[in-house]
């Protein structure tokens, strides 16, 4: 008896703190989807509030249209796709060579992969700028694909890389034995097994891409038209001495939070069941 | 395999070389190039407009000496450190229990991992809310509990502004930890657990024996994404105290941006010093190349 | 909902036939958004004029200069930009950026201009003319009238004196009980103690930097004392509490929710009260108060808003164009009506103009203000922290007052001397012998 009210009391205390940390989650979620249908004048009158005196959708009506989110938001879909796309195929390649293949320069192309990890993009902005104008990928979205491909895929390669070692080496063997050649294996045996690394390699890669302001904001610095949602939204802050405006600011935020929230719920089940799902077969 | 010469290897190795290609040519190009770029860069005076001069060591003579570059350092550290420990525990907390049967763990998930997509501009705002000491929730709960006296500025106290950060940093990013542990956990096989409890271990000698010898492949990879990310912090910082109070609060990528970029504007416009912030770029890369070849030692990763 | 979709299909085909036809292409650049409605509006009129040609309007506010900077390295820079109004603007000049503008700035053009505008360091360089400043901007002080009648304070009457702000702030703040204060400042980012130091220093006769003799003084009494009186505002509790952690944004909020009496910011503030904000706060404007003594120095004022032709412009008559349009007394006296700044341009600033945008008419009363001379500071390699940076370490007591300012001067007056050696600057063009901060 003493056991079950020990439990009992635990499970409450357990509640307790998993609805305590839910608050403080959603609290500023709240917060931001409350100031996106005030106006200026009462997000100044009433900072904190979390209900709207009225609510004002046409906040978002005019982050869409006078905010341009409509296009920004198609150039980031655009974007954040193709680069998720070309991270995945090139990442997994080369971590695949790299993790199952013994070969001259392996241990150069881990160790320079390893050594530019900690290097923020922002420090090699300028020199990486002026390679894509020597390419003639400056003010397009293709030339803002590739050099995000190029940011985005180290660490991916180091993960992915990282998995494949977990993978039993006999599986290779077996294939090779089959008849299989390297890429065959590549993509018909050990790709289906590393669902899982796959997965979070596009999670990371689909919210560094969506999220990345600054590479954006210089490939496209002559070309409004193809700006992305952080740049436009930045867009909103008026710089220097001038005033945010909180509300739409807010509205736009909600705008491009909306796809990552609605891909995670719909992909939580396949992520978190792909990876079990690998890892068993592995 | 040891006996063969590097040319056989080589042509033995062709169709790695050929998984290699795309990315190879990105990596020289966007990667390899801009590195010389910046060491180079930091052996000259630059303010990014007129022309370059060379001063030898002059910017790294400058680095040893200078207090704030030192200061921002241990905050880094700091930062680092306390996401590793704190974060990584709390996620491994919270992914341990939202793994078990419990009712509602969808939502929980959902729920933990909204933060991990929250702009960083709109976390800037809320939170300079929300830890105001003018009308701040933080402050008012704290007080209604009984546990503060007073109103306090968190963020703009120069003795609590940096682990005000680290609260709102580890606030934004222990969801996604949690999803990896998640990941992990759900890759334990059901079995070994019913063999652990037919050998008559509780729940903490599994969770102790069995759970965590078990997620050590996925925990290494969540450990150092977290490194990686904390050393490059720096959105974060600049929405929440843009360094401040007087560098109370300063990170090295942060200080770093101080002097690569120009200012505009009203008294804050100065002409950059592009090749003292290439210098402070490389000072953190030194350290973390460092601690990094102990880490290959001593963690063996990459073997 | 349909109406949206409607404009989203409407406003593609528009836009590619706009570029299809075959016209001058300029590209400008500029950081300010806050006049983008004025702007837009008064350019669709000038496309109107110019069939000819296309303008291609690009607002950048955040990391205007690193922009900037990338476009001339590509070889794609605008056609026409805003440059700063300040001595940074050398350095521009120096990278053969700016195309002179000299031979269309006839006398008689020149003329319409306030005195000062064309100004070496500031739109001047070598005898050569690089930008028009279009706006003057004055640093004042903006009071809440509904909360100085709450605390009994005749709102018709302002803090006059240091003593005064001190005391009202003081006053205010009590009847407040917490709900409203006294003073606000928003020192997030430490720009402010520009404008909270370095401007009310000007009133006791202080600046940074001595015209006469060539050396910098931020290590003065005019700069120490506005650092106490700060400092003991706020030991007085008169000051909003989280001054650290609020920007300069949300102090104008606390100040326009009638939570916060004063403020100090510049002439661009009616146009972010009413215009940005729409708030419907009851203030007031008034000159910075001066030291219990009388006024020591004029309370500085700035130009602003500046627009130069880029030296790798194709069309450089077409470019003039644009700018000229903006000079034009019909583009600035839209500016003025609309409440976004004082012109450059005396004759647009008639009563009535002022008149129509909330405390645009005080803002503009230049009694009290000059234009300080341009100085090398922005030009300068300083190692170590800036004059906003020491600043927020004296307030915040983690420097220790006289130590830091003297430190800054010795590190300024250095980094002075190596740009002088270097060749990169001549003292004497910051030089102004009879300099007196009490005469225009």
């Amino acid at each position: 008896m003493k056991g079950k009210a020990f439990r009992t009391f635990g499970k409450v205390v357990l509640y307790g703190l998993l609805v305590l940390w839910s608050m403080i989650c959603l609290y500023p979620l709240i917060w931001m989807l409350s100031t996106s249908l005030k106006t200026m004048s009462e997000v100044a009158k009433n900072t904190m509030a979390l209900i709207p005196e009225a609510f004002r959708w046409e906040n978002y009506v005019e982050a869409w249209t006078k905010g341009n989110f409509g296009t920004y938001f198609k150039n980031s879909i655009v974007v954040t796709v193709t680069t998720l796309l070309l991270v995945l195929w090139t990442a997994s390649m080369t971590a695949y060579a790299v993790a199952r293949e013994d070969f001259p320069g392996r241990r150069l192309i881990l160790f320079s992969l390893v050594a530019t990890l900690f290097i923020p993009a922002e420090a090699t902005l300028v020199p990486v700028f002026h390679i894509a104008k020597n390419l003639g990928l400056l003010n397009s979205l293709a030339g803002l694909i590739v050099v995000s491909t190029a940011g985005s895929q180290v660490v991916s390669i180091y993960l992915i890389q990282a998995y494949f070692r977990t993978i039993p080496k006999d599986l290779d063997d077996a294939a090779k034995i089959d008849g299989c050649n390297l890429f065959q294996t590549y993509w018909h045996v050990i790709l289906p097994l590393a669902k899982p690394v796959l997965a979070t390699v596009a999670i990371l890669t689909f919210m560094g891409t969506w999220n990345a302001y600054l590479l954006p904001l210089a490939f496209t610095m002559s070309k409004p038209e193809l700006r992305t949602l952080p740049v436009g939204l930045v867009a909103f802050q008026s710089g220097f001495a001038f005033s945010v405006n909180w509300p739409l600011l807010c509205a736009g935020a909600a705008i491009s939070l909306m796809p990552i929230v609605v891909l995670y719920i719909f992909l939580q089940r396949y992520f978190v069941s792909g990876i079990a799902a690998g890892a068993l077969k592995g | 395999m040891k006996g063969e010469s590097f040319i056989v290897r080589l042509k033995r190795s062709w169709g790695a070389y050929i998984l290699c290609t795309p990315t190879l040519m990105l990596f020289s190009v966007f990667m390899i190039y801009p590195v010389f770029y910046v060491i180079r860069l930091s052996f000259y005076q630059w303010d990014g407009v007129t022309q370059m001069k060379f001063v030898g060591l002059e910017n790294y003579i400058r680095l040893l000496h200078d207090p704030i570059w030192w200061k921002a350092l241990k905050n880094t550290v700091i930062y680092v450190l306390s996401k590793l420990f704190v974060e990584l525990s709390l996620a491994l907390g919270m992914a341990v229990v939202l793994n078990s049967k419990l009712k509602g763990r969808k939502f929980f998930r959902s729920v933990f991992f909204l933060p991990v997509v929250t702009s960083t501009a709109v976390v800037g705002i809320v939170f300079s809310g929300i830890l105001s000491p003018f009308d701040g929730t933080f402050n008012q709960i704290l007080t209604k509990l009984g546990l503060m006296r007073s109103f306090r500025d968190w963020l703009g106290d120069p003795k609590t502004a940096l682990y005000a950060i680290i609260g709102v940093a580890i606030w934004h990013d222990v969801g996604i930890n949690m999803v990896f542990f998640l990941a992990g956990l759900q890759s334990i096989p059901e079995y070994l657990y019913d063999a652990a409890r037919v050998d008559g271990a509780g729940p903490w000698r599994q969770f102790i024996y069995l759970t965590l010898p078990m997620l050590r492949p996925i925990a290494l990879i969540i450990v150092m994404l977290s490194i990686i990310g904390s050393f490059k912090v720096f959105d974060l910082v600049n929405v929440m105290t843009g360094g401040g109070p007087y560098y109370a609060s300063e990170v090295v990528t942060d200080y770093m941006f101080k002097y690569g970029f120009a200012g505009s504007g009203l008294g804050t416009g100065v002409v950059a010093q592009q090749g003292y912030a290439a210098t402070i770029g490389i000072g953190l890369f030194l350290i973390i190349a460092v601690l990094t070849f102990f880490q290959l030692k001593l963690g063996r990763i990459g073997e | 909902m349909k109406g949206l979709i409607l404009r989203l299909g409407l406003s593609f085909p528009l836009f590619w036939s706009s570029v299809a036809t075959a016209k001058t292409e300029i590209v400008f650049w500029t950081w300010n958004r806050h006049d983008m409605d004025v702007r837009n509006e008064m350019f669709r009129k000038f496309a109107e004029r110019h069939p000819e040609i296309h303008l291609r309007m690009v607002i950048h506010t955040d990391r205007y200069q690193d922009m900037l900077k990338l476009a001339w390295d590509a070889g794609n820079p605008p056609d026409v930009f805003q440059t700063p109004s300040n001595s940074l603007i050398v350095q521009q000049v120096e990278a053969g950026w700016l195309m002179p503008l000299d031979r269309w700035l006839t006398p008689e053009f020149k003329k319409r201009f306030m005195p000062g505008t064309f100004q070496p360091y500031i739109s001047m360089v070598g005898g050569h003319v690089y930008a028009v400043p279009t706006a003057l901007l004055t640093a004042k002080l903006f009071y809440n009238r509904t909360l100085f009648k709450k605390a009994g304070l005749d709102p018709d009457r302002p803090p006059r004196t240091w003593g005064e702000l001190r005391e009202y702030a003081r006053r205010i703040t009590e009847a407040g009980k917490g709900r409203f204060y006294g003073f606000v400042i928003g020192a997030k980012y430490p720009w402010v103690y520009t404008m909270n130091i370095t401007w009310m220093a000007a009133t006791a006769g202080g600046y940074p930097f001595s015209y006469r003799t060539g050396r910098f003084q931020y290590n003065s009494e005019p700069f120490k004392r506005a650092f106490s009186l700060l400092m003991e505002m706020i030991d007085d509790g008169s000051v909003m509490p989280g001054m650290n952690s609020m920007d300069d944004d949300r102090a104008r909020l606390a100040f326009c929710g009638d939570r916060a009496a004063m403020i100090i910011g510049g002439s661009w503030n009616p146009g972010v009260f009413v215009g940005q904000f729409k708030s419907d706060v009851d203030f007031g404007v008034a000159d910075l108060p001066v030291p219990d003594e009388g006024r020591k120095g004029l309370a500085p004022a700035f130009f602003a808003y500046q627009w130069s032709i880029s030296s790798k412009t194709k069309h450089p008559d077409e470019a003039w164009e644009v700018i000229r349009f903006m000079l034009s007394d019909e583009y600035l006296t839209a500016m003025v009506r609309a409440g976004k700044n004082l012109s450059t341009v005396p004759a647009v600033n008639t009563p009535e103009n002022l008149g129509l945008a909330k405390g645009m008419k005080e803002c503009s009363d230049l009694k009290y203000h000059k234009v300080y001379p341009p100085t090398p500071e922005e030009l300068l390699r300083l190692k170590g922290p800036p004059f906003i940076e020491v600043a927020a370490g004296i307030v915040n007591g983690q420097l220790d007052m006289d130590e830091a300012l003297e430190d800054l001067d010795r590190r300024l007056n250095q980094a002075l001397k190596e740009a002088i050696d270097e060749g990169r600057i001549m003292l004497e063009d910051f030089l102004v012998p009879n300099f007196d901060p009490m005469k225009k």
